[in-house]
C-alpha cells in the first residue's frame, strides 16, 4: 500500500553536509571541554587551597581548646596508666568524650574532608569523567 | 565488525576522545538530512545539526546506556529543530488541527489511501516533492521523513516524539493523506 510513498521518498537525495561542519562541531566540543575543565580546576582547586588555608586556624583553635580542657591529661593517663583507665573504662570514656575539643576537632575534620573531596574531583580517574580528553586528538 | 553505539558511548565516558568523533561520523549526515527536510534550508540545517551534537555531548552522561542512541539523537534534533522554527515562527498547523496535532475530521476517516501510480508519477520529481513537503505542517513532514526517509519504525518515531504509538500511526495516516491531496492538486507533467 505504501510502496509508492516509499519510492517517492527515495527520490529525495541524501544530502551531504559541508566537511567543515564536522570540524566546527569538534572544535566547539573541544572549546567546551576546555572551559569545563578550567571551571572544574578553578572550583575544586580553589576549594582544595581554601581547605588547606583553613586547616591552620582550625588546628590552632583545636589546640587552644585542648589546652583549655583536660583532654591531654586524660590522654596521658591512658598512655601512662592504661590499666587504671581501662578498669574504669566506662567513666574514663565519658570523661575523655566530655573533654574532647568538639568545635576545633569538627573544624579540622571538615577541612580535611573538603580537601579530599576537592582532590578526588580534580583527579581524572572517575567513571563519569567524560571531560578527561586528550585535546590534541580531537581534531 | 562495526563498533556499537553503546560501546562508543562507554568509551567516550571513559575518556576516549575518538569515540564521540565516531558517533558524529555515524550520525551527522542523517541528522543533517532530517533537519534539512524539516526546515528546508541548508544553512539552518547545519546550525541545527551542530546544536544537536553539542547538546548530545553536554548531556551524554545522562543518557541511559540501554536506550537507543539513534532515537535519542533524533529526539534532540527534533526538539532543536522545533525550537529553531518556533523562534522563526515557522511552525504551522493545519486549519483543523489543535496544538497537539490532532485533527478530529481526518481522525475519523478511513485508513490511509494508497498512492496510485499516476499520482506517484506526478510527484516523483525531486524539486516538486520538496516543494510539496514544504507545504506540509511540520508534524506531518516530520513523521513522513522519519518513516520513509530515515526508515525508522513507528515505535522509534513514537519514542522520538514522546507520543503514544497510535498517535504516531494516525499522524502518519493523516500526513500521507494530506500529501496525496497536495499531489492531486499538482498538474500533470507535460501539461501546460
Amino acid at each position: 500500500m505504501n510502496d509508492n510513498y516509499q519510492k517517492l521518498f527515495k527520490a529525495l537525495p541524501a544530502l551531504t553536509p559541508k566537511a567543515q561542519l564536522r570540524e566546527n562541531i569538534l572544535a566547539r566540543v573541544k572549546r567546551l571541554h576546555e572551559r569545563a575543565l578550567f571551571m572544574r580546576r578553578a572550583v575544586f582547586g580553589g576549594g582544595a587551597a581554601l581547605s588547606v588555608v583553613g586547616l591552620y586556624p582550625s588546628i590552632s583553635f583545636a589546640l587552644g581548646e585542648i589546652a583549655q580542657s583536660s583532654f591531654t591529661q586524660y590522654a596521658s593517663l591512658l598512655a601512662s596508666d592504661s590499666d587504671v583507665a581501662l578498669s574504669n573504662w566506662n567513666e574514663f570514656f565519658y570523661s575523655i568524650a566530655e573533654s574532647f575539643p568538639i568545635v576545633g576537632g569538627t573544624l579540622v575534620l571538615v577541612c580535611f574532608l573538603l580537601f579530599f573531596i576537592a582532590l578526588d574531583r580534580l583527579l581524572p580517574s572517575r567513571h563519569a569523567d567524560a571531560l578527561h580528553y586528550s585535546s590534541h586528538r580531537f581534531i | 565488525m562495526e563498533t556499537s553505539d553503546k560501546e562508543l558511548i562507554l568509551r567516550h565516558l571513559e575518556g576516549d576522545s575518538e569515540a564521540f568523533a565516531l558517533l558524529l561520523d555515524r550520525y551527522l549526515t542523517p541528522i543533517y538530512n532530517f533537519a534539512y527536510r524539516l526546515c528546508g534550508n541548508a544553512e539552518e540545517a547545519q546550525d541545527i545539526a551542530q546544536e544537536t551534537f553539542i547538546k548530545a555531548w553536554e548531556h551524554i552522561e545522562k543518557f541511559r546506556i540501554d536506550d537507543s542512541f539513534k532515537t535519542w539523537i533524533y529526539q534532540i534534533a527534533r526538539n532543536t529543530t522545533i525550537d529553531h522554527l518556533r523562534k522563526k515562527k515557522h511552525i504551522q498547523f493545519t486549519d483543523m488541527e489543535n496544538s497537539e496535532g490532532e485533527n478530529p475530521l481526518i481522525e475519523r476517516t478511513a485508513d490511509i489511501l494508497p498512492l496510485p501510480d499516476e499520482l506517484y508519477r506526478r510527484a516523483e520529481e525531486r524539486e516538486l516533492l520538496e516543494k510539496l513537503l514544504d507545504e506540509l505542517p511540520i508534524i506531518y513532514k516530520e513523521v513522513l521523513v522519519l518513516y520513509y526517509n530515515e526508515e525508522l519504525n513507528f515505535r522509534e518515531i513514537a519514542e522520538i516524539q514522546g507520543k503514544p504509538i497510535d498517535t504516531v500511526k494516525s499522524q502518519h495516516r493523516r500526513a500521507a493523506m494530506l500529501l496525496r491531496k497536495l499531489i492531486e492538486r499538482t498538474p500533470l507533467k507535460n501539461n501546460p
